[in-house]
């Protein structure tokens, strides 16, 4: 029961509970004080309307702060009553539906990532049946070829027509491959540690270093590089894909060049993979992430490798764009959440 | 300009090895159109409109019909398609969408774009010569 000074006239043992304070310490305690700052000013409002003669809700939700600080939400209902000695007091019940709130506020969560989820699996499952169902007609023309060719004792054919079998059965394997990897990568991490970024550089440079030296690419890895905190399998395979990315896109660029390095953006460390090559038209940015979009279908790769970096750098919490014109080179810049800020380069 | 429709069909199919299967498969069948293939959306445009490595209208005689898959890099086979249909002196051309599954959604995009007809890869070329 609350006074027209705002105090608790009576409090029972159950809101004592709920609250964390003694009866004791309740009565005569401004109601107000265990309020949260929303819950207060609302409060404030329905005692202007009410003395205004408004109609003010019977019930309506509370949130109040716990002696502890912890929030807790309540149902009140209130209703205006006079006391043994006559006077108007409010007389209020305070049902706490915390633990009703917070199941709540998990199911609409879990609802949304699961549609979120779904909606991935359709695409995925589309995207997938069509690009594996291609490789596959091929190699239905061309065994029906191979078998007309053979009986008809055209050597050069049959070769050719073996050719294109193969081709198509790497290519399915090759798909395959990078699925698998896809799918792992939101289920299987390396425990995060942290790690040099300039050593990921190294290790991502090495690893492509035979198509670097068939393209004839200068890689320059910037010094002083910040250590950063995250799988250092998957971040090595990030730097790795945009580099050899980088290197195939190097077009007629005679002195083609890749840096590595990172800068300070507002608060955040922003990780850089820049190149000199052919660029990337802007109403393709966001489609080089899609999976199997590749721009040019002509190209090597399967157009997987982007999503997964993309899977990858989300997964640690970051995001990823590219920055590019046509004939200008591209930079793909990624942030990693869990990198020390402050990094003066 | 040449606008009398002629025996040539034009291809715009992106992956070569499902390109050379439709043009084997038509010579093995006797169809004696002759076939121009394109690898991309752009280049079926450049062909359609004399122009780039297609200027020079003889060239590039108007096709009879068109054979457009839909999974096109660059410019899409639906805006491709969206593009013959609403240009008036490509309209008339009857295009027929290549696609590898009769439950593609792009299938029901591809009607409303007024595609005049469809074909389950890998080609059928009964019902190919049926169309036409």
């Amino acid at each position: 029961m609350i006074d027209d000074a705002y105090r608790f006239a009576y409090a029972n043992d159950e809101l004592g509970r709920i609250l964390h304070y003694s009866i004791e310490e309740l009565v005569g305690m401004d109601f107000r004080n265990v309020l949260s700052d929303e819950s207060r000013a609302l409060v404030a409002d329905y005692y202007i309307r009410r003395r205004r003669g408004e109609q003010i809700p019977l019930r309506y939700e509370l949130s109040i702060v716990r002696r502890d600080g912890q929030m807790r939400y309540g149902e009140m209902s209130a209703t205006i009553v006079r006391d043994a000695a006559g006077r108007m007091r409010t007389m209020g019940q305070f049902v706490d539906i915390t633990e009703r709130k917070q199941a709540e506020s998990e199911r609409e969560a879990l609802i949304a990532e699961l549609e979120t989820k779904n909606a991935e699996l359709e695409r995925f499952t589309y995207t997938v049946s069509h690009d594996l169902k291609s490789p596959l007609i091929t190699i239905g023309g061309f065994v029906g070829f191979l078998e007309r060719d053979a009986l008809l004792g055209d050597t050069d054919r049959v070769k050719a027509d073996v050719v294109r079998i193969n081709d198509a059965l790497a290519r399915m394997q090759l798909l395959l491959d990078e699925l698998l990897e896809l799918s792992r990568i939101g289920r299987v991490m390396n425990p995060p540690e942290v790690v040099s970024f300039e050593a990921i550089a190294r290790e991502a440079v090495e690893a492509v270093r035979g198509r670097i030296e068939m393209h004839d690419v200068q890689v320059e890895i910037a010094p002083d590089l910040p250590p950063i905190y995250g799988d250092q399998a998957r971040l090595v395979e990030v730097v790795q894909n945009l580099v050899d990315n980088a290197s195939k896109f190097m077009g007629d660029q005679p002195q083609p060049r890749i840096e590595i390095g990172a800068h300070q953006i507002e608060t955040e460390t922003v990780f850089y993979v820049r190149d000199n090559g052919t660029g990337i038209d802007p109403q393709y940015h966001e489609k080089v992430f899609g999976l199997f979009d590749k721009i040019n279908p002509a190209s090597e790769g399967t157009g997987v490798g982007l999503a997964i970096v993309k899977r990858i750098v989300e997964t640690h919490g970051g995001r990823i764009w590219v920055e590019s014109e046509l004939g200008k080179g591209a930079q793909f810049c990624f942030t990693l959440p869990g990198s020390p800020v402050g990094y003066q380069p | 300009m040449t606008t009398e429709p002629n025996n040539t069909i034009l291809l715009v199919e992106d992956n070569s090895a499902h390109a050379e299967i439709v043009i084997r498969s038509f010579q093995d069948h006797h169809i004696t159109n002759r076939i121009v293939h394109v690898l991309d959306g752009e280049a079926a445009l450049d062909y359609l409109l004399h122009r780039g490595q297609f200027s020079g209208v003889d060239n590039s005689p108007r096709p009879r019909v068109i054979l457009l898959d839909l999974r096109l890099p660059k410019i899409g086979g639906l805006q491709l398609l969206h593009e013959i249909k609403t240009q008036e002196m490509l309209s008339g051309i009857p295009v027929v969408i290549l696609t590898t599954s009769e439950a593609e959604q792009d299938l029901k995009l591809a009607y409303a774009n007024h595609a005049n007809s469809y074909l389950v890869k890998p080609v059928d070329f009964i019902k190919f010569s049926q169309l036409i």
